[in-house]
């Protein structure tokens, strides 16, 4: 059963990002996981979740867990392909944590597309990697 | 289950599908050749792949122990065969000398301008660029018994189909911008003549362009030439106008010969991106009616997930298209496309051209096939 469970979790999620990767609009939009961390050792996997409508760049950081939270401010630079976030988060005790990001979006062609540059949460800088699902 | 589990297993699933993922299959020629490498190549045929979208013939190049294998690309099997060639004019073993240009990533790969066999000092696989049809009948435009113009074959014919578009790129009406036939800009600089893009939108279109159209999805993974690129691909369109069903079908030639449905019956339009019974994937929902002599089709519900025009113009799931088709005479069919696509542009905008008519023939017989990246 359990099995049978896995095997159909994994065929949606197949079927889910066969549907993410094809996106060839405004390049930001879709789902980005990877990681961040202050040193290469202390590593946090992350989630992003991006959209836009005719104007503007919406999002949630880590949606569905403790630390989600909406992208305060979204800002794209199309014409260096950096992207500029912040949301008001929380660190890993649960006090309130404002996260900024800075990264480029690189190999834009790509659904695999990644997005790359530096993570602050609170007082803690460090860097991140994340890539388009 | 942890976060980290969760994640980890996003990971298992993501390299599954990267590796289960299309190959490239398809690609502007200067997207993988660079047209500034020239090389001269001498050796053997050992094979030939006689394959849609590019036929490749395999050379071994040295002499002794020292030989080297390249893959020389060359046009589609219908360009080659409509230029009297087969797959039997190089035989395995011809000593052949090829002129061409290299791939861009220093693998042993080479356009093929010229292929010489060198025992009868012939050229081989050279393509006649194929013009429209010089002796077709003029005539006023075909109708059915209550008057309406017919898109498809005159009463009495059972075949042909519209090709040889006047413009290859689609661009707002005015706009004096040279292309190729890709949609490759002779000149960067005219890139805002194109189209009234928002920014983001005018930056991509850029970063296609100057990466030669390399990542477009119907050369990497024969996705669909959705949109209005569908009249401007060289291998033509046709119309099968199914009147006892209220609809037309519109056939594509190229890609992997898709069609789509012009509903005339009325039915609401559903524009479900996600596609469903009368909304495929791709294609949107186009509710057709006429005006006068002219079909027009409003279409929405497209997907975001291909070019909806040779040169990588780009569209968001907002992307609404209203065509019209007016059929002037016998041999021509005006195309006029408005583009609403507040996503990615700041306003509408319209592009037109015609289409000749091909009597009596098919649609080529093509598909986008896995062929060698």
């Amino acid at each position: 059963m359990r099995v049978k469970a896995l095997v159909f979790v994994s065929v949606l999620a197949c079927l889910t990002i066969t549907a993410a990767v094809a996106q060839e609009g405004h390049p930001v939009i879709g789902t980005w996981s990877g990681e961040w961390g202050p040193t290469a050792t202390q590593r946090n996997n992350v989630l992003i979740v991006m959209n836009y409508d005719t104007t503007t760049i919406s999002g949630v950081l880590n949606p569905g867990y403790p630390d989600e939270a909406p992208l305060k401010v979204a800002t794209l630079d199309s014409t260096k392909w950096t992207l500029h976030l912040e949301a008001d988060s929380k660190d890993e005790r649960g006090n309130p944590a404002k996260v900024v990001i800075d990264g480029k979006l690189e190999n834009l062609g790509s659904p695999n597309r990644t997005f790359t540059g530096t993570w602050t949460r609170g007082n803690v800088k460090g860097d991140f990697k994340l890539a388009r699902e | 289950m942890s976060r980290n589990a969760v994640f980890g297993f996003l990971g298992i699933v993501a390299s599954m599908f990267i590796v289960i993922a299309p190959v490239s299959a398809h690609h502007v020629t200067a997207a993988k050749f660079d047209p500034g490498k020239s090389m001269t190549l001498r050796g053997l045929v050992t094979k030939i792949d006689w394959l849609n979208p590019h036929v490749h013939v395999f050379v071994d190049v040295g002499n002794g122990n020292n030989i080297t294998s390249w893959a020389i690309e060359l046009e589609s099997t219908v360009d080659l065969r409509r230029s009297g060639w087969t797959r039997d004019t190089l035989k395995i073993g011809d000593a052949v000398t090829v002129q061409g240009i290299a791939a861009r990533d220093g693998s042993n790969q080479a356009w093929g301008n010229s292929i010489v066999v060198t025992a009868t000092n012939r050229r081989v696989f050279n393509v006649t660029p194929v013009q429209p049809p010089r002796d077709r009948a003029a005539g006023p435009t075909p109708r059915w018994p209550d008057g309406q113009p017919r898109l498809g074959p005159p009463a009495g014919q059972v075949m042909g189909y519209w090709a040889f578009p006047s413009a290859t790129t689609l661009m707002q009406m005015g706009a004096n911008v040279q292309a190729d036939e890709h949609g490759l800009l002779r000149n960067l600089g005219d890139i805002d003549k194109v189209a009234p893009f928002q920014r983001w939108a005018r930056d991509l279109y850029e970063y296609r362009q100057r990466n030669f159209l390399k990542d477009d999805p119907m050369y990497i993974s024969c996705k669909p030439q959705a949109g209005p690129r569908i009249f401007q691909r060289p291998y033509g369109v046709q119309f099968l106008e199914e009147r006892q069903h209220q609809r037309t079908r519109v056939m594509m030639g190229a890609g992997n010969q898709n069609w789509r449905f012009i509903y005339l019956d009325g039915r609401p339009q559903t524009g479900s991106i996600e596609g469903n019974s009368d909304t495929p994937l791709y294609w949107g929902h186009s509710a057709g009616k006429w005006e006068g002599d002219t079909l027009v089709v409003d279409i929405k519900g497209f997907n975001d997930s291909f070019w909806f025009s040779n040169g990588g113009l780009p569209h968001t799931t907002q992307l609404h298209l209203t065509e019209r088709y007016t059929r002037t005479d016998l041999n021509t069919l005006r195309y006029e496309v408005t583009i609403d696509d507040p996503g990615a542009y700041t306003r509408t905008w319209t592009s037109s051209w015609t289409l000749t008519w091909i009597p009596n023939e098919e649609l080529p017989i093509y598909y986008c096939q896995d062929n060698r990246p």
